[in-house]
C-alpha cells in the first residue's frame, strides 16, 4: 500500500480536471446533479446501510434544507455561507423531532413513519403559501457570492459539490471507522444482544438519523442556489424511494457502493431520456435483475468476483 | 463477599409465573450453575438480571447497587457480562469487531471525537483492538479475526461470544447455555475455558448449562429451578443425591451412571 497516496493524487487530479474537459454544459449538469444525489445517498446509507434505520423520507430533509435556504437568502438577504449550515442544522433539528417518538419503531414501521413524515413536509410546503408560496414555488434564489466572486460558472458549482460530497464522506467515513461506527454496526445486526453489551441503542439511532439528515438539509441547500428554483416538487417521495434504492443497488455500508447506485440510479433515467415515460421502467428492471442475482449490491458482487480469482492463486501457492 | 444477590425475584409474564420468589447469591470468584429442565424460567433469571425483561417482583443487586429497573447498558458497564443461548453474534461483522462491540461501555469516544479522530479516540480504538486481539489469541481465536462471524463454524462463535463478553471487563460472566451445541472435544475445550476465566482472568461465573458433566464438573455450588421456583441448592454431590432433583431434571438412571 506504498503507493496509496499515488491512487489519491491520480484520483485528485481527475476530479480537479474534470470541469476542464468536460465542456458541454449539460454534462456538467448532470456530474453536478449526481454529486448532490451521492451526498444524499451517502448520508441515506448512514441511516439505513450501517444502522439499519429504514428512513423513507430522506427527500424530505433535503426539502427542508433547500426551503431554509431558499427562506433565508430571499427574505433576509442572509449569505450562503450562513444559510448552508442552518439548512444543514435545520434539517437536523427536524430530524430529532420526528425521531424521538418513531425511534422505538423498528424496520417497516419506521420506514412508514417517515414517509407520513415526508407528506407532512410535501404538504406544509404546499399550504403554507404565505411563507413558501404554495405550488408556485420559490424561484429567483440569489447566486452564493466569496468576496467579489459569484458562484454561477458550472464549474464553480462543479467545485462546491466536490467540496460539500467529499466533506460527506470524509464525516461518513470517519463515524463508520471508530467506536460509534461499531456501535451502529452492532444495532443494525442485533439491537439486544447491541443493549446487552452495553450499547445506549436508542441514543445512537437518534443520533444517527440527526447527522445523516444533516448531510441531506446540506445537499437541499445546494440544489436551491445551483438551480435558483424550488417548489414542493423539487423533492418528491419517489426521490425518496430512489435515495433509498441507491445504497441497496451498490452495496450497503460500503461507502463506495451507495456512490455507484446513486451514479447509475442518477445517470440511467436521464441517459435514457429518449425512451421518454418508459424510462424508469429500465430503472425497475435494474434494481429487479441485481437484487435478485446480487444481493449484495454491485460492490458486493464484485467483492464476491475478486475472491474468486485471488483464492486459486492461494491455493496455488500451498501447494 | 457476595457480588450478586437475588432476593424473592419474580417475573410474570401475563397469567404465568415464569420464575417465583427465587433467592440466590453468587460469591466472588465462584462458579455457579442454574439447572433445571426446559421452560424452568433458567433464562428469564438472566434476562432479568442483564435488564433485558422487567422485573415484576423482588430484587437483584450488584454488590450494593440494585439492578431494577436499571436499562441493559448500564448493568453492562456495573460488571456483568453474558451470552446468549441461540447464538446473538453481530452477524455480518467481522469476529475483531464483534470484540470490539464489547469494549463500547469501557471506552468514551463519542460523535466528535470520531469525526475530528482526536489522538485521545485513535489511542482508544488501537487499545482496544490490541486487548481484543489478545483475549482472541486466549481462545485461539485470532487466526480468523477477519472473517464474518456468521461465517464461523458452530462452535468457534460461542467462543467469539465469550471472548465479546469478556471484552466489556465483567466481574461475573453469565453464560447461558454455552456447551449447547458443541460436539464432546469442543465441549472439553470450553470447559478449559471456563476454568480459566476463574483461575487466570478472576472472574466469577454464573452458568445456564443442560450438560451435567460438565455442570457436576466445574461448579462450585448448583441451583436448580423447576416450574420457576428454586427446589434445591447446593454442592455437585449434594445436588445427584437429592431426590427432587433426579425427579425432576436429572431422572432416576443419573445416578447410577454417574455414581
Amino acid at each position: 500500500m506504498r503507493l496509496r497516496w499515488l491512487y489519491w493524487l491520480i484520483g485528485g487530479i481527475i476530479l480537479f480536471l474534470i470541469p476542464h474537459v468536460i465542456s458541454d454544459e449539460y454534462w456538467m449538469h448532470m456530474i453536478i446533479t449526481t454529486g448532490m444525489w451521492m451526498m444524499l445517498a451517502v448520508s441515506m446509507d448512514l441511516i439505513y446501510g450501517c444502522t439499519g434505520q429504514l428512513n423513507l423520507g430522506h427527500a424530505a430533509f433535503a426539502a427542508v434544507g433547500a426551503y431554509i435556504t431558499a427562506l433565508l437568502m430571499l427574505r433576509l438577504e442572509w449569505s450562503y455561507w450562513l444559510a448552508l449550515p442552518l439548512s444543514g442544522l435545520g434539517a437536523a433539528a427536524v430530524s430529532l423531532l420526528v425521531g424521538v417518538p418513531t425511534m422505538r419503531l423498528k424496520g417497516l414501521y419506521l420506514g412508514l413513519a417517515t414517509l407520513g413524515f415526508s407528506e407532512i413536509v410535501r404538504l406544509t410546503l404546499l399550504m403554507w403559501a404565505s411563507v413558501t408560496r404554495g405550488p408556485m414555488g420559490l424561484p429567483g434564489i440569489p447566486l452564493p457570492t466569496f468576496g467579489s466572486f459569484t458562484f454561477e460558472s458550472k464549474t464553480s458549482f462543479y467545485y462546491m459539490i466536490l467540496a460539500l460530497l467529499l466533506f460527506t464522506v470524509f464525516c461518513v467515513y470517519r463515524i463508520i471507522h471508530s467506536r460509534v461506527g461499531i456501535a451502529l454496526m452492532a444495532i443494525r445486526d442485533d439491537e439486544i444482544a447491541a443493549r446487552a453489551m452495553g450499547i445506549d441503542s436508542s441514543r445512537y439511532k437518534i443520533l444517527v438519523f440527526v447527522v445523516g439528515t444533516f448531510f441531506a438539509g446540506i445537499a437541499g441547500s445546494f440544489y436551491a442556489v445551483y438551480v435558483s428554483f424550488i417548489s414542493p416538487d423539487s423533492f418528491k417521495m419517489l426521490d425518496s424511494f430512489m435515495i433509498f434504492a441507491m445504497p441497496i443497488l451498490g452495496g450497503i455500508g460500503t461507502l463506495v457502493g451507495p456512490l455507484i447506485g446513486a451514479l447509475i440510479l442518477y445517470v440511467l433515467p436521464e441517459a435514457t431520456r429518449v425512451f421518454a415515460q418508459y424510462r424508469m421502467l429500465w430503472v425497475g428492471i435494474l434494481l429487479v435483475v441485481t437484487m435478485v442475482t446480487q444481493p449484495l449490491g454491485i460492490l458486493g458482487g464484485l467483492e464476491t468476483l475478486a475472491g474468486k480469482f485471488r483464492r486459486p492463486k492461494n491455493g496455488v501457492k500451498a501447494e | 463477599m457476595n457480588l450478586l444477590t437475588v432476593e424473592k425475584l419474580t417475573k410474570h409474564f401475563g397469567g404465568l409465573a415464569a420464575v417465583s420468589d427465587l433467592d440466590f447469591t453468587v460469591a466472588e470468584g465462584e462458579i455457579l450453575a442454574l439447572i433445571g429442565p426446559n421452560g424452568a424460567g433458567k433464562t428469564t433469571v438472566f434476562n432479568m438480571l442483564t435488564g433485558l425483561t422487567g422485573i415484576t417482583a423482588g430484587k437483584a443487586r450488584f454488590k450494593d447497587t440494585e439492578l431494577n429497573g436499571m436499562p441493559p447498558f448500564r448493568i453492562v458497564e456495573l460488571g456483568l457480562g453474558r451470552t446468549f443461548q441461540n447464538i446473538r453474534l453481530f452477524a455480518k461483522m467481522s469476529v475483531l469487531n464483534n470484540v470490539m462491540v464489547g469494549f463500547h461501555c469501557r471506552t468514551r469516544t463519542g460523535l466528535f471525537g470520531a469525526l475530528i479522530k482526536t489522538p485521545r479516540a485513535s489511542r482508544e480504538y488501537r487499545q482496544a483492538q490490541e486487548r481484543a486481539l489478545e483475549l482472541l489469541a486466549m481462545f485461539g481465536l485470532d487466526g480468523v479475526k477477519d472473517e464474518i462471524s456468521r461465517n464461523l463454524p458452530y462452535g468457534q462463535q460461542r467462543g467469539v461470544e465469550i471472548v465479546r463478553a469478556l471484552a466489556t471487563d465483567p466481574q461475573i460472566l453469565l453464560l447461558d447455555e454455552p456447551a449447547a451445541g458443541l460436539n464432546i472435544a469442543e465441549t472439553e475445550i470450553l470447559m478449559e475455558h471456563i476454568a480459566r476465566l476463574r483461575s487466570d482472568l478472576k472472574k466469577t461465573v454464573l452458568l445456564i448449562e443442560h450438560d451435567m458433566k460438565m455442570v457436576m464438573n466445574i461448579s462450585d455450588r448448583i441451583v436448580v429451578l423447576d416450574y420457576g421456583v428454586k427446589i434445591a441448592e447446593g454442592g455437585p454431590d449434594a445436588i445427584k443425591a437429592d431426590p427432587r432433583v433426579i425427579e425432576a431434571y436429572l431422572g432416576t438412571g443419573f445416578r447410577k451412571s454417574h455414581a
